[in-house]
């Protein structure tokens, strides 16, 4: 059989080698790699060292028997894959107690990570080093050392694997440097999980996997797949599970470039299906050209307007105004300077994610209604009534680079100063018309997964989401919501945390509040007391189970990539229906601050040392990277005093996320992001104060650094 | 975009508590049942000073190009964001700026009546394909289709441009329609393989 496999190949290799490289891309399109059904980039079984790119975001399904296994796949650089998954193992229950989990069966939650070390070239293969469920239970611990390299239109992979990948065994290689690797492989089924088990990693037994993936030509990028199964059913999950045959065969159908099917036949006796779709969401537009442009003032009256404009600063700054305002900029303040050479002027904004285009919309309009004396344009982008700093345009080089598009020769890194904008220096202040309510409504899906009570439950909700200005740094922010549709009556399980339950009373917050329940109403107060010196206080009821006061001071030198501040909040637990109710638990926490942002690598690296929501103090750190049109991906975990007993299942706080900016869907620009975040279990330990508005996020549009990204968007 | 590519897109959206539902339900309906920029009204087209043509690449909005230039037949038609497009006598023979480009290398006049099948040597970009035989056929479909332009519904004649590369077994049928002034009004390209469909409406001063 394997001898015919071999001849079979072989000819259609020798078949299709006349292949050239520049139409190969037409015969075999859709070339994205696969996704195994461990739910990472790999074969069948099998991990390969094939890699999408940075800033792609995907989802898997694969169903073999007994296992169901979804995944959320994110790729946050290009040598780094990270996994998440949901299995469940059809051939055991959740737990030998029916009263607690009744017939479910047994749902296990595993993190994967795999690092490209060498990148394929025309001779070297790609290579991969791996962890799968690396801070799990343990039930499919391995790690592996993969290679990959194409040959026109096959796809090779062999690799050595250790824990459940060792089917094929061989001795450990690095039983030759230490014989400690030599060793047997410490089982952690059972455990409580949660931590990364490194005294096990690359011990015990090794075994050898390998398969070639043959792409079909004229088919959409189809594939044909075999593999010598390298994974060990005697050791994996918990039930032995049969294995007939290590050969595994399968067919990938990619629908699209983002979107397959697959269909194998795995173990000599089981059929496999699965599906997968990834996109990347790093990309300024990701689906669409934006389709949302400028509006500039009609040539002639604005040559008219020019001419009213010439002796009457009052006129300037009502054209200013207007204008500014048909492109959704609000000019707050303005100010002529003396000798009519330039203007300063504050405007806020909602409309886009980049403050360099902001400016470049609003020198559009300045050049379009002030004489030609006016030779520079001052321009200050506020938010939340925070101004950290100016950009100074030189209208000559705005107009002379603008046919050709060159914004990087129109601005240096002197042009942007730090400052502390008071309205009072500035002789125009239109005055607003506050308060004002501006308010919208959007569903709402509040989620339990993976419970023993039941795989899903949902809440679909309808949302309102508020906001009264009462003066411009000054306003109350609300969201509440109405339930719809919701199937949480079979939800019931209950904290057992040894640690006042600040989080994990999280079912009886879910179903008391099914009906109408106020998330959030609280009263946000901003200012500046100095440049670079922001502050922030917060009060009311802050979040869906803490109400009480807060407050959140931040240096930020506008010009440098770090931050330093602090925060403290005196809180109260709210009652679970989601009103106004408070109920004893009462604490003081805070943290001082550290957050650093490295420019090259685009990540966040983010610190909290102090006192948590439990009265547990320890440290949260958080990195995540940001891509150029904001998407951000990310992890986070906290580590307390509280032991891992204590802490419960998981041992510390932990958690991923992703957000994606809601513009990469539209043809318009719009704020905002869409997302998602997933703590695998909720525990008490590490909890912290939602604070909506933090002041790191408030000031981060305005950073050097971040104009300096998104600089060549001045002219769109 | 695809269809297929959209729908995660609005699952995802619709998971967020602080999206207004109405921006995603309008678009989604205008993806599906056609953006008001697809249509050119009279007064539009009256307001007019130049030629210009329509364009609506897939299911995406519509957006107007202007004629530039008219060049040994071949027509220039430019976008306000960068996008050249270069027809003969409707069929598109080359394009800059759009997110797979092409040129067919087609140097002879095109006409429907009388050119019969012939190969160029053509390329397509993004991936590159360069200097591969494309070949070409014309054929008068002796149907006639109406059409909306204008507000009004319109009698057209239909004619077809077959292409197919052999060195990537890819083949395609484009329309172009007629009016009764044997005036070309419509056409309906597939031009690379990476891009959906390209409905072009003509309209010349």
């Amino acid at each position: 059989m394997k001898s015919k496999l071999f001849i079979f190949f072989t000819f259609l290799g020798f078949f299709n080698s006349g292949v050239l490289a520049s139409s190969f891309d037409y015969i075999y399109p859709n070339q994205k790699p696969m996704f195994s059904n461990y739910g990472t980039v790999g074969l069948l079984s099998n991990p390969s060292a094939r890699f999408h790119e940075e800033g792609t975001i995907g989802f898997t399904w694969n169903r073999m028997q007994p296992y169901f296994r979804g995944s959320i796949i994110a790729y946050p650089f290009s040598w780094f894959e990270a996994s998440y998954q949901y299995v469940d193992i059809n051939n055991e229950l959740y737990s030998d107690i029916f009263e607690f989990s009744g017939n479910q069966s047994l749902k296990d939650k595993s993190f994967d990570g795999k690092f490209r070390l060498l990148k394929e070239t025309n001779i070297l293969p790609a290579l991969a080093l791996g962890f799968r469920d690396a801070a799990g239970t343990g039930l499919f611990s391995s790690e592996y050392l993969v290679g990959s390299k194409q040959f026109n239109n096959f796809d090779i992979t062999l690799g050595i694997g250790w824990g459940m990948l060792s089917n094929n065994s061989i001795r450990n290689p690095l039983g030759y440097i230490n014989d400690s690797f030599d060793g047997e492989r410490e089982a952690t089924k059972g455990t409580e999980g949660g931590e990364f088990s490194f005294d096990r990693f690359f011990r015990g037994e090794a075994g050898i996997f390998g398969g070639i993936e043959y792409r079909l030509p004229y088919l959409n990028g189809a594939r044909i797949v075999i593999e010598k199964d390298g994974v060990d059913y005697s050791k994996e999950g918990y039930s032995r599970v049969k294995q007939k045959d290590d050969i595994n065969f399968g067919f990938v159908y990619p629908v699209t470039n983002n979107f397959q099917l697959k269909l194998g036949y795995v173990r000599g006796n089981t059929l496999n299906i699965g599906f997968s779709y990834v996109g990347n969401y790093s990309n300024k537009n990701p689906f669409f050209k934006k389709n949302d442009p400028p509006k500039p003032i009609p040539k002639n009256k604005a040559d008219l307007i020019k001419i009213i404009n010439k002796d009457n600063d009052r006129y300037i700054y009502r054209t200013a105004l207007k204008n500014l305002a048909d492109n959704q900029i609000y000019l707050q303040s303005a100010n002529i300077a003396d000798d009519r050479k330039s203007i300063k002027v504050a405007y806020s904004q909602a409309k886009f994610m980049s403050y360099p285009q902001v400016t470049g919309r609003a020198s559009m309009i300045l050049d379009q209604i002030l004489p030609e004396n006016f030779s520079t344009f001052e321009l200050i982008h506020l938010n939340a009534n925070l101004g950290s700093h100016s950009i100074e345009i030189d209208r000559s080089k705005y107009i002379r680079y603008k046919d050709n598009n060159l914004p990087n020769t129109v601005i240096q890194k002197e042009n942007i100063k730090n400052i502390k904008y008071r309205s009072k220096d500035f002789a125009f202040n239109p005055k607003a018309e506050l308060p004002e309510f501006l308010y919208r409504f959007g569903p709402a899906l509040r989620t339990q997964i993976g419970g023993p009570d039941g795989f899903f439950f949902g809440d679909i909700r309808l949302a309102f989401i508020g906001e009264y200005i009462v003066k411009k740094n000054l306003t109350i922010t609300a969201s509440a919501s109405q339930g719809i549709f919701n199937n949480m009556a079979e939800l019931k399980l209950g904290s057992d945390s040894v640690l006042p339950h600040v989080r994990s009373d999280i079912v009886k917050y879910l179903k008391q509040s099914q009906d109408f329940a106020i998330d959030n109403l609280k009263i946000n107060y901003f200012m500046q007391p100095r440049k670079d010196l922001f502050t922030k206080i917060t009060a009311g009821y802050l979040e869906q189970m803490f109400g009480g006061i807060g407050s959140e001071v931040l240096y930020r030198p506008i010009d440098k990539n770090w931050a330093v501040g602090a925060e403290v909040w005196d809180v109260q637990r709210r009652k679970f229906n989601g009103f106004f109710g408070f109920k004893d638990y009462r604490t003081i926490t805070g943290h001082l601050n550290f957050l650093y942002f490295e420019p090259n690598s685009g990540v966040l690296f983010s610190s909290k040392f102090g006192k948590f929501l439990a009265k547990d103090s320890g440290v949260h750190v958080n990195f995540a990277r940001i891509f150029d049109n904001g998407a951000r991906i990310g992890a986070f975990a906290t580590v307390t005093d509280v032991s891992r007993e204590e802490f419960g299942e998981g041992s510390f706080d932990k958690g991923f996320y992703f957000f994606i900016p809601i513009q990469s869907f539209f043809t318009n620009y719009s704020t905002g992001y869409t997302g998602f975040g997933l703590r695998p279990i909720t525990r008490d330990g590490g909890a912290m104060i939602s604070n909506e508005f933090d002041l790191w996020g408030v000031t981060h549009s305005g950073s050097y650094y971040n104009h300096l990204k998104n600089w060549d968007d001045l002219y769109d | 975009m695809t269809k297929v590519n959209m729908l995660p897109a609005v699952f995802l959206i619709s998971s967020c508590n602080s999206f207004v539902l109405t921006d995603p339900a309008i678009y989604i309906n205008d993806y599906f049942f056609g953006f008001e920029s697809d249509n050119v009204s009279a007064q539009a087209y009256s307001d007019s000073e130049y030629s210009f043509a329509n364009i609506k690449i897939g299911r995406g909005p519509a957006a107007n190009v202007v004629l530039a230039y008219v060049n040994d037949g071949i027509y220039e038609w430019r976008s306000n964001d960068g996008i050249t497009i270069y027809t003969n006598n409707g069929v598109i023979v080359k394009t800059l700026g759009l997110e797979k480009d092409i040129n067919y290398g087609i140097v002879k006049s095109i006409n429907f009546s009388s050119t019969e099948a012939f190969t160029s040597t053509g390329s397509l970009y993004g991936p590159d394909l360069i200097k591969t035989p494309i070949t070409h056929n014309f054929l008068n479909m002796d149907e006639v289709k109406l059409i909306e332009r204008l507000g009004e519904e319109i009698i057209t004649n239909v004619l077809m441009h077959e292409i197919y590369i052999p060195s990537i077994k890819w083949s395609a049928k484009n329309y172009f329609y007629y009016d009764l002034n044997n005036n070309l009004v419509r056409s309906e390209q597939k031009i690379h393989p990476n891009l959906p469909k390209i409905r072009i409406d003509f309209f010349i001063k």
